[in-house]
């Protein structure tokens, strides 16, 4: 395919366009769903295609195309795409510089998951479901696998030229189980239908769905006997399974800088943060760290370069509590006199690269599991995203969670609450933190579906965190009574 | 774009290759341009194409699906030796679920040529233009004019075929001014629904209404809901509960509740894509002709929205709801809610005291089973005194059972909009409940 990708930058020279990058993007999928021991979809697809974005000017433009012998078409209608953009435009794009690269890089394995029989990944699930049916009385059970092999090539006229090949694991498991008027889901790894990671077969292993089934099919029976969550301000300690949703959506999406530059107003919305924020904002307190890593091993947010050909780079975003940096494009770091952070990066060949989210990774702390919940005298222990909601400006949000566990004189009790849901404001919250956990607490997971943009664009991305305690949280306001 | 008889030549094609295979195929391609801009400039300015086969092959309970937009014959060979292949190893599904027999061919190539040849690259630019214009000076917008030009075509070895043209327009914008917003949106087939203008107009004067906002205690208010901020509840309705899939799976608030009253008996909701303001779809992605829906009527909940494997499962037949994706089940597209007899003004003067609120943002679902939602109010949120917009409010956040809520209904708007929702659009009015719980405000 490198030919027809440079042939095609060759052609747009030729055109005397002053800056054009293709992008060819093949991603090959198998997704595998259980309920109830049966097996609810097996399906694979191939989808291929050509993206090219063209700069004259200026302005730019961008068009696509599956169909490989449209090519030169589809690079002129870019170009005219861009001629048309230039009429409303009142701030001409101007790129970053970057280094000019010929190079690869693969996502490391051990195992492709599409050599496994596909029988033992159906196997796999239903030990899993047959492990939770035998623990407890449950409404229904379900179990997902999905893995992705995505081949990138991409050209730009400054001479870059760089293949990709990356390879996504995930999967994970859920139990029902209703009583009266609730019904109440347990998740495991985490929701968003488990867990993911750039990596092998080999993760799948590693997640241990049917050792981890039985806990989750006793937690989701007894949930649906268990009481409402408590309402009032309360200590908390967020497990990384909702860790993943708080850094997510109240550092990941506000550090954007695109939104920040007002790109996406009129959908998702803007942010709190302003560039003259950089290095003075007290986002949180002293002890919060929150870097943007694009090479954390296995991260679902890892790669060698980004779509616009921007080495992979760990970047500092909150460091001792100020706020240090964004998440960047080549575009907007022109802006603010920067070279790009290499987070430019597009859903499959079709789409335009956005600044999206890499791995947003809180640092560990230096607090033993004992020590956290040490800390706490009447409190929660809250695990798993269910529900989220956050406002145009990334301050008010509202999390659920699947599970809360008491906390009473820095114990687990054993007591369990349901339908646990709290929210803040986003500087006030991450001021609120006291404690972080250790190295050994740390724990990485992939959100495959993180939302983006007109139209549409689904990114995969990373989070990694410790259990991290927040000090007297807004708690309950979701039950509406 | 493939014709009606291109479309049918391919899924002819596969269909012999298929040989002795129970194969279902279908075609969907998609042509999309979109303009977005921010700052009152174009800043992403898009086109797409795609067309794409999905191939799934059955056998007895057993069933996989491959979908490719690799196209040449070499690949499509490929495509079908995959699902033969996979169906081998395919563990068997709890029921079969057959293939649609009947009727013999749907067709709807009707669609608006307007569209397409006002809304091109060019002309998109040209009316952008124009409705940027009008602004003043201390005002800027950020939004997206986006055309979609697509086709959907289905054939399996039962004999059947479908096909359909799917033509259709977005535009949304919202417009700042001082840090105050406002928000218009359509997306409609028919080309004389929009007015760029007028909608650039509608959000500008919304921005206008709401400079210097108040702040107010986050409590129950009651409140007119435009048609905007009604849609987006609708949505959220629809997908989390009205499909027999989600009863099936116990997570909708409808379970255990059809023939009871849920919501206020104003209130009745339909699925229907004979209505001449919804869009042309007459059959599902299992190529089963669409039924109409009596989802809610007079506030009592009645019918569900059914694929075959749900339907299979409650041993009742398909309304032809299908999204093609079984683990959801059916999903109403065509969704209408019944209009009522107030105007604006009426519904305006009814309110002693109570909000009007344009939209709501980042909605989402708490708790199904009691169909409790979150979500901020957004670019255009106004306290109503003694029947008069008395001042713009900071947006709140509510927290609410939508069961409660809707029966709570004292007056609906005769006027309806059409809003997007997740593939299309419903056609929903102005409501206005007696209450809404807001449990938080928006920091500035």
């Amino acid at each position: 395919m490198e030919k027809q990708v440079t042939d095609l930058i060759q052609y747009l020279k030729d055109q005397n366009v002053d800056y054009a990058d293709v992008r060819y993007v093949k991603t090959e999928s198998e997704t595998i769903a259980t309920e109830d021991l049966k097996v609810q979809e097996l399906a694979s697809e191939v989808d291929a295609g050509v993206g090219i974005r063209v700069i004259i000017d200026g302005a730019q433009g961008f068009a696509a195309v599956a169909d490989l012998d449209k090519l030169k078409q589809t690079a002129l209608k870019a170009i005219k795409i861009a001629e048309s953009s230039a009429k409303i435009q009142k701030n001409r794009i101007s790129l970053s510089s970057k280094k000019t690269v010929q190079d690869s890089y693969a996502t490391p394995f051990d195992r492709d998951p599409f050599e496994v029989e596909l029988q033992n990944k159906i196997e796999l699930l239903q030990a899993a479901e047959e492990e939770m049916k035998a623990e407890a009385e449950l409404f229904k059970t379900t179990g997902h696998l999905k893995f992705n092999n995505i081949q990138k090539v991409y050209a730009d006229t400054e001479g870059s030229i760089i293949h990709q090949d990356l390879l996504e694991s995930g999967g994970g498991i859920q139990a029902y189980a209703y009583q009266d008027d609730d019904m109440q889901i347990r998740s495991y790894p985490c929701g968003f239908g488990g867990n993911y990671a750039r990596a092998g077969y080999e993760f799948i292993e590693e997640l241990e769905l049917v050792e981890n089934s039985r806990k989750i099919a006793r937690e989701a029976a007894t949930l649906a006997e268990a009481e409402e969550c408590p309402s009032g301000e309360l200590d908390l300690l967020i497990d990384s399974s909702q860790m993943t949703l708080q850094i997510h959506e109240s550092v990941g999406h506000p550090i954007e800088l695109d939104r920040i530059f007002g790109a996406e107003a009129a959908y998702a919305g803007t942010s709190f943060l302003e560039p003259a924020m950089l290095g003075k904002y007290q986002y949180g307190s002293d002890i919060i760290n929150i870097v943007a890593d694009a090479t954390t091993p296995r991260g679902l947010g890892t790669f060698g370069y980004d779509d616009e050909g921007v080495e992979a780079q760990k970047k500092d975003i909150i460091s001792n509590g100020i706020l240090r940096g964004f998440l960047t494009s080549r575009d907007t770091a022109s802006s603010l006199g920067q070279s790009s952070g290499g987070a430019a990066r597009a859903d499959g060949w079709q789409n335009l690269p956005l600044i999206r989210m890499t791995n947003i990774n809180l640092l560990p702390g230096d607090k033993s599991w004992e020590e956290l919940l040490a800390g706490i005298d009447d409190g929660l222990y809250l695990k798993t995203n269910r529900s989220w909601s956050i406002d145009d400006k990334r301050l008010n949000f509202q999390f659920g969670c699947e599970i809360a566990y008491e906390i009473k004189k820095g114990q687990l009790t054993g007591k369990i609450y349901k339908n646990p849901v709290y929210a803040g404001i986003t500087p006030e919250f991450w001021q609120k933190c006291d404690a972080i956990g250790e190295e050994e607490l740390w724990e990485l997971y992939g959100v495959p579906n993180c939302g983006k943009g007109q139209p549409g664009q689904s990114a995969h991305v990373g989070h990694g965190s410790a259990p991290t305690r927040f000090r007297q949280v807004e708690v309950g306001v979701g039950n509406a009574n | 774009m493939l014709t009606k008889s291109e479309a049918y030549m391919v899924i002819d094609r596969l269909i012999n290759w298929a040989g002795s295979l129970d194969l279902q195929v279908k075609i969907s391609g998609r042509e999309q341009g979109l303009t977005r801009f921010a700052g009152s400039e174009i800043h992403q300015n898009v086109s797409q194409e795609n067309l794409v086969v999905e191939l799934t092959a059955k056998e007895g309970k057993k069933r996989a699906t491959v979908t490719t937009n690799r196209l040449s014959e070499r690949e499509l060979q490929e495509a079908v030796k995959e699902v033969r292949q996979k169906l081998e190893f395919a563990g068997e599904e709890e029921l079969e679920i057959p293939f649609v027999k009947e009727p013999d061919d749907i067709e709807s190539s009707q669609y608006d040529d307007k569209l397409l040849q006002k809304f091109d690259i060019a002309g998109r630019v040209k009316e952008l233009k124009k409705g940027l214009s009008q602004l003043t000076a201390d005002m800027e917008a950020a939004g997206s004019l986006s055309l979609h030009n697509n086709f959907l075509a289905l054939g399996n070895t039962e004999g059947i075929t479908r096909y359909a043209r799917l033509v259709k327009a977005d535009f949304n914008s919202v417009v700042e001014k001082e840090g105050q917003t406002g928000y218009a949106a359509l997306t409609s087939d028919n080309f004389a629904d929009f007015s760029i203008e007028k909608l650039f107009s509608r959000a500008a004067a919304k921005a206008n209404q709401s400079e210097q906002p108040v702040n107010i205690e986050p409590k129950e208010y009651p409140v007119i809901l435009e048609p905007l901020a009604v849609g987006g509840l609708l949505t959220y309705l629809s997908y989390l509960g009205f499909s027999a899939r989600s009863l099936q799976k116990g997570v909708s608030f409808l379970t255990d509740r059809l023939g009871e009253q849920v919501f206020s008996d104003k209130i009745s909701i339909y699925d229907d894509h004979k209505h001449n303001e919804t869009f042309k779809l007459p059959f599902d992605m299992e190529g089963v002709p669409r039924q109409k829906l009596t989802i809610i009527e007079k506030g009592v909940a009645r019918e569900l929205a059914y694929d075959l494997k749900s339907a299979r499962k409650d041993n009742c037949q398909s309304t032809g709801h299908s999204i093609g994706r079984p683990s959801m089940g059916g999903l109403p597209l065509h969704l209408v809610m019944e209009s009522g007899e107030s105007n604006r003004e009426e519904m305006l003067a009814s309110l002693d005291r109570g909000l009007l609120i344009t939209r709501f943002h980042y909605l989402n679902v708490v708790n199904p089973r009691q169909a409790i939602f979150t979500g901020l109010t957004r670019d255009g949120t106004f306290l109503i005194e003694e029947g008069e917009v008395k001042a713009p409010v900071q947006d709140l956040r509510f927290t609410d059972s939508l069961l409660k809520a809707f029966s709570r209904v004292t007056a609906i708007s005769t006027e309806r909009e059409k809003v997007a929702n997740f593939s299309g659009f419903s056609l929903v009015p102005s409501l206005l409940l007696e209450g809404l719980k807001f449990t938080g405000r928006k920091e500035t």
